[in-house]
């Protein structure tokens, strides 16, 4: 019996080792690389918050394992990368709930890439990328207007909207094209590349947790809407609530439908030209964050005529005199993506004659369709035109400077958000910020801020970290809103102001 | 009688020489080029500058061992490919937390750089090359000047039986920030074994070559250097874990396109 066993166990092995004959662990054809990260937060008070909930409270726990394999053979590369990420906190309301491992320790899994290379395919220069990917365009600092290949992840507020890897097609080409002046002193022209892709699947982006906020409170409401209809709806709302109504919300998504005609579309062309780096860019799809184009509102206590939409105050007030206690009004959103065209341009130097300071500026113009709600509240029917087909542009211009070899400085001015989208509806920001190393680089004292110039909120976002031990590093900050509560950072719906640490090694 | 005198002046002759031989100062006879290129001090300064870069390509794996202050002992690994003149490329191999980071040095103005974490490739504003290299003694200047003639003129400062002191002075319109170099040449292998780093009159670095090793392909190359920042006392130790030279290193390696892939 036991020398069947050796000679199963044996026969086994030899079927196996060829599966890894084709790769080492480490070497030209293998790469690896990954880190394990805890992430912990907890609120500070300071902020605007509903009533009765508890200023200090953690709200996240996350622990990631994230592995990152690259594999090389000739001209062909393939990459991998996946995440795990618990979130620390049990999802268990039902008995049947704590009869599930994800319920009582939810996780999610998160991957960066997924794909496929054939570097030179054809001939020099051009490759071929097939696969999940993230493809970042723009040369400015975080706040990229024209990276809109990929939708943005806004789940995790420190990152500013980080991208969302996306299944792709890239076409890339780089010419050998490298032009000196006459004496070869300077590089006149080079590196030019022009690039193509093709998103045939599109992918919305992931909204904050704090995005539902919206819909518990109608003066958060009233932050929400963006239209004189909708106005009104936000403003009968609140009498309704006081005198004992209670309102649901039901949205509804539709994202674009797998047809051909929905395939997204992009190219870039970039290049270095006398010291300068620059791009233009185009798109062609949808942008990432929902709008409602139908709002519906039902189960009202009074009748309600689109000619009573003109004096809210005698609304108000028949709202006002009613008994509302058992009375349920529930208004349906639908929600969907606007079709849109990105047109952008970037450049970045650094000027010798200011000490060598860091400049940069990125544009985008996003060009959309005519944009129509259908509200019904009751017997009023509208349908409002949100936006009319037109165009809005977006900007991210700054400077950096190391004023020592140990303090970096760093300035943008951002005409219109991540988050924002429309003519009316785009504000202007200052981000600035300042790093200080210290100790061989393995301490840094981050500072930064952004203000809302329109409304005077601001976000102070202070870090400290320390890279004292070989591929560990320790993280401790905090990310504090200010403003009032109708402002951009200062309302609820961007979530309390909070303090963080993070853990993490790599390897 | 006569015999054993002979024998006593023989062993006294011989102690004699193997005195001198190992006790003497070594004095390497001067390379057999240099007698032509002593009076040229930028011909010399060419000179060093080809037999230091004997290559149309390299690939150059290296290890750095911080010494002083809070980073003492931490350990930074990267291979580094150099072809031409100016065009550097590095790719990062340890410590885990910036493995794949690259950078890309097209000329001392052009400088590239990818961290492991982001999708995006960085052009390093000029205020940016005095930054220190990863907590080395290091920055992107030292990393871009591959060869000195093209960047400074030379005159000799002095000399002596072993060495022959060139005094560098920056070209005019080249953007580096050490205006003045002080490199010792050995004459037995006109070979460059120190250099001293200057800015804004005063000494500011010093790096120190030794071991020398004859490579397969027929040159020289110092696999130990120290580089010394004097303010602080800071050094950075670097050895040479391999070399391979004319592998045909592809011109796509020095390009955003060779930074933006994963490694």
């Amino acid at each position: 019996m036991r020398a069947t066993t050796i000679t199963r166990v044996t026969l086994f092995a030899m079927l196996i080792t060829p599966l890894f004959m084709g790769f080492a662990w480490a070497g030209d054809g293998f790469s690896l690389r990954g880190y394990i990260e805890a992430d912990t937060r907890f609120s500070v008070p300071g902020k605007d918050e509903p009533e009765g909930i508890d200023p200090f409270r953690f709200i996240r726990s996350d622990t990631t394992g994230r592995i990152t394999a690259m594999f090389h053979r000739g001209d062909l590369n393939a990459y991998a990368d996946l995440a795990v990420v618990f979130t620390g906190f049990p999802q268990a309301a039902t008995l049947e709930d704590l009869l599930l491992r994800e319920a009582i320790d939810p996780y999610r899994f998160e991957s960066d890439a997924l794909y496929v290379e054939l570097e030179d395919w054809l001939f020099d220069g051009f490759d071929l990328r097939a696969g999940r990917q993230i493809l970042h365009w723009g040369t400015a600092d975080m706040f990229n207007p024209t990276n809109v290949v990929n939708a943005y992840d806004f789940e995790d507020p420190l990152k500013f909207g980080e991208a969302i890897a996306t299944e792709m097609l890239v076409l890339s080409f780089t010419a050998p094209w490298t032009f000196y002046s006459d004496d070869w002193d300077l590089t006149l022209f080079d590196e030019f590349n022009l690039t193509l892709v093709a998103v045939p699947i599109f992918r919305p982006g992931l909204l904050p947790s704090t995005a539902l906020v919206g819909f518990s409170d109608p003066d958060l409401f009233g932050q929400l809407v963006d239209s004189p209809t909708l106005d009104s709806l936000a403003s009968l709302q609140k009498p309704f609530v006081e005198g004992g109504g209670t309102l649901l919300y039901d949205t509804r998504v539709i994202t674009p439908d797998f047809g051909a005609d929905n395939m997204q579309l992009g190219a870039r062309m970039r290049w270095t030209l006398l010291g300068m780096d620059m791009s233009l860019s185009y798109y062609r799809g949808f942008d990432d964050t929902p709008r409602a184009e139908k709002v519906v509102v039902s189960d009202l206590p009074i009748p309600i005529e689109e000619d009573d939409l003109n004096d809210l105050e005698k609304l108000e007030a028949s709202i006002r005199a009613l008994n509302l206690s058992k009375v349920v009004a529930t208004t349906d959103v639908l929600l969907t993506y606007p079709r849109v065209q990105v047109v952008g341009a970037d450049i970045s130097t650094s000027l010798d004659f200011l000490g060598g300071v860091g400049l940069w500026g990125e544009v985008a113009f996003t060009f959309h369709d005519d944009l129509y709600r259908y509200v019904s509240i009751d017997q009023a029917k509208i349908l409002e035109v949100e936006a009319d087909a037109g165009m809005f542009w977006k900007l991210t211009a700054g400077m950096d400077y190391s004023l020592t070899s140990w303090w970096y400085a760093n300035v943008q001015y951002i005409h219109g958000f991540v988050d924002e989208f429309g003519s009316d509806k785009v504000h202007d920001y200052i981000v600035a910020g300042s790093d200080i190393k210290l100790f061989g680089e393995q301490m840094t004292i981050r500072a930064f801020t952004i203000v809302q110039l329109q409304d005077q909120s601001f976000v102070l976002y202070p870090q400290l970290i320390f890279k004292f031990w070989p591929g560990g590093e320790l993280t401790a900050g905090a990310f504090l809103f200010q403003g009032a509560g109708d402002s951009k950072f200062g309302s609820r719906i961007t979530g309390p102001s909070t303090v963080f640490m993070k853990g993490r090694y790599s390897f | 009688m006569n015999k054993g005198i002979t024998l006593l002046q023989q062993t006294t002759v011989l102690g004699f020489w193997i005195f001198a031989v190992t006790l003497t100062p070594a004095w390497a006879a001067d390379d057999p080029q240099l007698a032509g290129l002593i009076d040229n001090p930028q011909a010399l300064l060419e000179e060093t500058d080809r037999r230091h870069n004997p290559f149309e390509d390299q690939v150059l794996r290296v290890k750095m061992v911080l010494h002083g202050g809070s980073n003492d002992g931490r350990e930074i690994e990267f291979t580094t490919y150099t072809k031409g003149v100016n065009k550097r490329a590095v790719r990062m191999h340890n410590p885990p937390d910036i493995r794949g980071m690259g950078v890309v040095i097209k000329g001392n103005d052009e400088i590239y750089v990818r961290l492991p974490d982001s999708k995006k490739v960085r052009r390093v504003a000029a205020h940016a090359k005095k930054q220190s290299f990863m907590g080395t003694d290091y920055n992107f200047d030292d990393m871009a000047m591959i060869r000195l003639a093209p960047l400074y003129t030379a005159k000799i400062a002095k000399k002596d039986d072993n060495h022959i002191w060139l005094e560098l002075a920056l070209r005019e319109g080249v953007d580096l920030q050490y205006e003045k170099l002080v490199i010792r040449i050995d004459r037995s292998r006109i070979l460059y074994d120190e250099v001293l780093f200057f800015v804004g009159g005063a000494q500011v670095k010093r790096q120190s070559r030794s071991k020398p090793k004859q490579m397969p392909a027929g040159h020289t190359l110092y696999s130990h250097l120290m580089m010394t920042t004097l303010s602080s006392g800071h050094g950075t130790e670097t050895h040479v874990v391999y070399e391979k030279i004319n592998v045909g290193v592809k011109d796509k390696t020095f390009s955003r396109r060779w930074l933006s892939k994963d490694e």
